[in-house]
């Protein structure tokens, strides 16, 4: 009696594990299908980026330069879904290197700042959005009040 | 008078290894390591994101998408 019923126990338990692991599979985003999306997503993000209404931030996600921006619904859904897949190759990457997505996410942030383009917007750290142009002379400045400072 | 030479003599000698004093510092191995390997990870960690993005840009090169600037439809998920 007790043997049956540990038995139907290890069995559900088997049963909720095998199903779980196929949920997961079947819900989890893979890096390709990341990809897909966000190159669909390219242009509208570009287009964007280059009316200085979209930026880069210092953390590897994208933001409205300015919360009026925000308003435009196309503009806010765009950002968001950017944003969703981001994070979700940042905490595949995080698991792969046995990291923290926001190590991934800094890193990630680091490249998007050296790959924009001049006219781009940037948020730094302590929050302000500089064009990428002037990201240099902003930097220069900063380092200047360190030094008197 | 001779037996007292013999004696000091013999003190004399028994004293010369009292005189050799050797000392040993240990010194703990300097750990490079871990070091390395957290370079390492950051490393690997900068090549994939550059892939990654990399990869974006060329596929939607490739689907012809670049230019094309379609309204996003809907949240996704």
């Amino acid at each position: 009696m007790n043997g049956s019923r540990s038995r139907a126990l290890l069995k559900a338990v088997l049963c909720a594990a095998v199903l779980g692991a196929m949920a997961a599979a079947a819900c989890a985003d893979t890096r390709d299908e990341i990809i897909d999306r966000m190159a669909k997503r390219l242009p509208q993000l570009k287009k964007y980026k280059t009316e200085g209404k979209i930026g880069e931030t210092f953390n590897g996600l994208v933001e409205a330069v300015k919360s009026e921006y925000g308003k435009d619904k196309t503009l806010r859904k765009l950002v968001a879904n950017e944003n969703a897949d981001r994070k979700a190759f940042y905490a595949l990457t995080a698991e792969k290197f046995e990291t923290t997505p926001e190590i991934v996410a800094r890193s990630a942030g680091i490249r998007n700042f050296k790959a924009a383009e001049p006219e781009h917007w940037l948020k730094l750290k302590d929050g302000t959005w500089v064009q990428k142009k002037n990201l240099e002379e902003v930097r220069k400045r900063e380092d200047e009040k360190e030094q008197k400072g | 008078m001779r037996h007292w030479l013999l004696v000091a003599v013999a003190a004399a000698l028994l004293a010369i290894p009292a005189c050799n004093t050797s000392h040993t510092v240990k010194i703990e191995p300097v750990e490079i390591k871990p070091i390395y390997i957290t370079l390492d990870v950051y490393i690997k960690i900068e090549r994939e994101v550059e892939d990654f993005f990399s990869e974006v840009e060329k596929r939607a090169a490739e689907t012809g998408t670049e230019g094309n600037t379609a309204p996003e439809s809907g949240e996704q998920k």
